[in-house]
């Protein structure tokens, strides 16, 4: 015979369909958004490691100043490596873009066509799909370069250019003004000789080496080019190359991230069960004490009171899955196709997401639920009966103080619900840090864009690709500008370190003391906090074209926010890098500077600045109302199930309220104000928890950034995240008014136990 | 006390009391015409078997339940004419009400029990004071659940007490108690009714206790079968079942 029990999961259902229904949704939205996203990123892994396969990816890459010669090439080719000529040009666009072009490459890096077709006229391109769709380009329009009018006949992906960083150091990847085109060989080398950046790519002959294998042979390559005179520019493993290998990084550590996200809803839905199950089991003590005493097993109850969580967990896990597969898709390979340049990808039924969004979230709904059953269930029948439910009924009331009736009467709401009330604390501690996370970040990137263009020591910074001189130099001044590496421990890597060579007394940076008898030199506090230095520490540095390394002591740290660099005096520099002491290549200008054009290696702006920030806000406003619905949504449900559990708990005797005169309004002030304090004190005491673990998550994830982004959080957004809680409460507040206002007197004259 | 020599008055009088539950077929006319009253002061009990109306009856007199037709005029309110605001405030004023099962509030001592109540009236009596004449004032900071039957009932007493009610529900006050606690609760509420002067309703299955009473009434499928004057009652401390 089936257990007559089951009957009762349809009424308590009914009963209670506003609490299984605010449940159900929320495990099951974060299912859905967890399968999605977890089905996704496997697919994009997938069709994005064979298409490392497929296009070739290169195992690394260098420049060189000129033409690497044929000897210095098959010296190193010895080594086990192929090299393969992959020089480009950056020409400026109609829409003031830089575009990197390359030639159709057929040996190394090839690119899919995603839309359209490869060039093959003259007067053809195809454009890199996301920086095309930044831009608003299509297939058929056309694009000039260089004042040369060409169509588009394709959007591409190129594996080497998956993030799209126009130089490795840079923080953020900027498809909005930077992006790739590949041309038929003939135009490529049309180019002027000045324009053409000499670069090589390399490929392992051996596939299957290990990482330390990988690198010691790129050091091996390094010094063999340098050995036979190549004047590298530039050397970069594909490990080292942010273009490459940055999404890898960003997928590392989003998987991990939305399961941690699983988890932490799924334990506190299962705790949120388990308090009703407690709740529960208090309001039928007598009917559990009379079921015990005739004849039914402890084990009979449990599976009973079990059960609800675990359908509720495996009907969400199923729709939940079906959701993840349908229409959760769209969503997130928008945002992965709208951050990266990656090859087309097909959604596939992945095992271990299966397994995390069904098997786990029931696993650890059961074992929540069991271990807080076994503890409830773990009493005599006779104490149920007597509802003596606590093992300890003689311990002590906690004598409060001599405060008001009311406040009191507050406390003891609060004491009697402190489970529900702890689940709620960590419940709004974790919404408010998602809502802090999604609530920062616009600005935070402004803050960062504005404190670096406040920094800014010119209007006009020049770097030379040699020494020459301004036409008209003005207050120009010059300095000598170097990039060398410092090992960054927590990331495992080598982090490039920009060094500036001032002159004394500089005017562009009159608050920093340079002396050219300085035995040290002075970090900028972006570079300072990166790597938690300080004054008077000593720092390795190399110089990854020569290998050669320097001990410096650091002796000042200076206000020059976001940007990893050196200051020290030019001459000091200068003898640092072994050459001439009236040796410069770059200015500093608040004029514009007429220099040699084929001197020139970049230009920064202020506009530069402005547009680093359009970029970094379109990159991160689209987390800004994913985090805001998430956080809503766990505000609203927690707050509901659980505060409504406070109200079940005590309608009986908010009955018998009503019944000794009791107005709605003055039980509100009794119970709900108690809640209300609850949440605000949550809201409130949870802001610096919230303001650490924001800290500590930027923290880690700059780790794996060439950059430094300052963690800002403006006071206004305390206010707001305060206020966004309150906000939520107050529409659960107003269900719980009515809910007080329909309990009836009835109730407490029916009481007949 | 009561100045015996001061003029009494009724303190609450209903007439034609009418009052069904359910329609059509299933109605069941739960109080049939019933008139009665009582005089300021007095107790009175009203008995009957179960399902004769006198919970019902409790109730109507407490302002809980609507009647049908009839009129209830309690301390020269009619209560038919109220609204549910102006209820609330009827039974927030003038009544107390002590249950069969106490239902005190578990998670507020017994003190705190009593202020519940304590905070709904302008001049409540001394709480302190109340809980010595109660019995419980060692007990004061305790749990429902750690003090016995008696205690918590003592305890809901109090709670019906403290704001002084002219009118005193009593819904089977003995019914969860044994014998010795039962007399004692009993001689609680003539202490009361002496040291008060209220007006005391209790509704029982006890026989017995009619003994204590001024005034007995009993009721029969919502009809009163006998309405009787207790000149001399009987102290309860007396009584014997």
């Amino acid at each position: 015979m089936k257990n007559p029990l089951r009957k009762r999961y349809i009424r308590d259902l009914k009963a209670n369909k506003g609490r299984y229904l605010a449940i159900f949704l929320m495990l099951t939205v974060t299912i859905a958004l967890m399968s999605g996203f977890l089905a996704v990123s496997a697919g994009v892994q997938k069709s994005f490691q064979e298409n490392r396969i497929e296009s070739k990816l290169e195992d690394g890459s260098f420049s060189s100043k000129d033409e690497i010669t044929p000897e210095a090439i098959t010296e190193s080719e010895k080594l086990g490596v192929s090299i393969y000529e992959n020089d480009y040009v950056n020409e400026q666009t109609n829409s003031e873009t830089t575009l990197r072009i390359y030639e159709n490459r057929e040996q190394i890096n090839l690119a899919t066509v995603m839309e359209g077709n490869s060039p093959i006229k003259d007067n053809e391109i195809a454009v890199e799909r996301l920086f095309a769709t930044s831009n608003k380009l299509s297939v058929g329009d056309t694009l000039t370069v260089n004042d040369t009018p060409m169509k588009i006949t394709g959007l591409i992906a190129v594996p080497d250019y998956s993030s799209l960083f126009q130089n490795n150091s840079e923080l953020m990847m900027d498809s909005f003004h930077f992006g790739i085109g590949i041309m038929t060989k003939d135009v490529f080398q049309s180019f002027p000789e000045n324009n053409i950046i000499h670069n090589y790519s390399y490929t392992f002959n051996q596939r299957d080496l290990s990482e330390k294998e990988k690198r010691t042979l790129s050091d091996d390559i390094k010094v063999s080019l340098v050995k036979n005179e190549t004047q590298l520019t530039n050397f970069t493993t594909a490990e080292n190359n942010q273009s490459i290998s940055f999404i890898e990084d960003d997928m590392g550590s989003d998987v991990p991230m939305m399961k941690v996200f699983l988890y932490i809803i799924i334990g506190i839905m299962a705790f949120v069960f388990s308090i009703i199950i407690g709740s529960t089991i208090e309001a039928e003590a007598p009917i559990i004490g009379t079921l015990l005493a005739s004849g039914y097993k402890k084990i009979e109850l449990m599976t009973h009171y079990i059960a609800m969580p675990l359908m509720v967990t495996l009907l969400s896990a199923v729709i939940g899955n079906a959701i993840g597969y349908t229409l959760m898709p769209g969503l997130f390979k928008e945002m992965y196709y709208g951050s990266y340049s990656l090859p087309p990808m097909e959604v596939k039924l992945n095992f271990e997401a299966l397994l995390l969004t069904t098997v786990l979230p029931i696993v650890i709904m059961i074992g929540i639920n069991f271990v807080a059953l076994r503890r409830k269930l773990s009493i005599s029948p006779l104490n149920f009966l007597r509802r003596e439910l606590k093992k300890k009924t003689n311990r002590k009331a906690i004598k409060l103080p001599d405060f008001s009736f009311l406040t009191r009467f507050r406390i003891r709401v609060i004491i009697q619900n402190i489970g529900s009330y702890i689940t709620l604390f960590v419940g709004v501690l974790f919404a408010s840090f998602i809502l802090m996370f999604g609530l920062s970040l616009t600005p935070m990137m402004n803050h960062y864009v504005d404190s670096i263009t406040q920094s800014a020591v010119a209007d006009y910074q020049y770097i030379l690709k040699a020494p020459a001189e301004a036409e008209n130099p003005g207050n120009a001044e010059k300095l000598t500008f170097s990039s060398l590496e410092t090992y960054y421990t927590p990331a495992n890597k080598n982090l490039e370190v920009s060094f500036y060579g001032l002159r004394e007394n500089s005017v562009y940076f009159k608050e920093l003391k340079i002396s050219d008898d300085e035995k040290g030199v002075t970090f900028s506090d972006g570079l300072a906090k990166k790597l938690k230095a300080k004054v008077g520490d000593m720092v390795t540095f190399v110089n990854p074209y020569t290998d050669k390394s320097y001990d410096l002591k650091v002796i000042g740290i200076y206000d020059y926010p976001g940007a990893l660099t050196v200051f020290m005096s030019q001459k000091q520099l200068n003898t640092l890098l072994n050459v001439d002491s009236n040796y410069f290549n770059g200015y500093f200008s608040d004029t514009e500077l007429n220099l040699p054009e084929n001197s020139l290696a970049t230009v920064i702006t202020p506009e530069d600045m402005s547009q680093l920030g359009d970029q970094m806000l379109s990159s991160f406003e689209q987390m800004v109302p994913i985090c805001l619905g998430v956080a809503i949504v766990i505000y609203l449900v927690l707050m509901y199930i659980l505060t409504k559990l406070v109200i079940d708990k005590n309608a009986l005797y908010i009955s018998f309220m009503k019944v000794f005169g009791y107005e709605t309004k003055e039980i509100r002030k009794l119970y709900l104000t108690a809640t209300t304090m609850v949440v605000l004190g949550s809201l409130l005491l949870g802001l610096p928890l919230v303001t650490l673990g924001i800290q500590g998550s930027f923290e880690l994830a700059m780790m794996k950034l060439s950059g430094y982004l300052p963690v800002y959080i403006p006071m206004y957004l305390y206010a707001e995240i305060v206020a966004i809680g309150m906000m939520s409460y107050f529409v659960i507040n107003f269900f719980h008014i009515r809910r007080i206002s329909k309990i009836e007197m009835a109730a407490a004259l029916k009481n007949k136990e | 006390m009561v100045n015996k020599n001061e003029m009494v008055r009724m303190f609450f009088s209903v007439k034609g009391l009418d009052k069904s539950y359910g329609n059509g077929s299933a109605k069941v006319k739960v109080l049939d015409g019933v008139s009665t009253d009582l005089e300021e002061g007095k107790i009175c009990v009203i008995l009957g078997p179960s399902g004769s109306g006198k919970s019902t009856f409790l109730n109507v007199v407490g302002g809980l339940e609507s009647i049908d037709s009839g009129s209830i005029c309690v301390d020269g309110q009619e209560l038919s004419k109220l609204d549910a605001k102006s209820l609330g405030q009827y039974r927030r004023n003038k009544l107390g009400f002590v249950f069969q099962f106490y239902n005190l509030i578990p998670n507020l001592t017994a003190k705190e029990n009593i202020e519940v109540c304590e905070y709904l009236s302008k001049n409540p009596l001394p709480i302190d004071e109340l809980l010595h004449t109660l019995g419980i004032w060692e007990h004061k900071d305790k749990f429902p659940n750690q003090l016995s039957g008696g205690q918590q009932q003592r305890c809901a007493i109090g709670r019906a007490l403290v704001k002084n009610p002219a009118l005193l529900l009593c819904d089977e006050p003995t019914g969860a108690l044994d014998y010795k606690t039962s007399k004692e609760i009993l001689s609680l509420i003539e202490k009361i009714n002496q040291t008060y002067n209220n007006t005391i309703l209790i509704v029982t299955h006890n026989e017995a206790i009619k003994h204590m009473a001024h005034r007995v009434l009993k009721l029969h499928d919502g009809r009163i079968l006998t309405d009787s004057v207790n000149e001399n009652p009987v102290a309860a401390k007396d009584l014997e079942w």
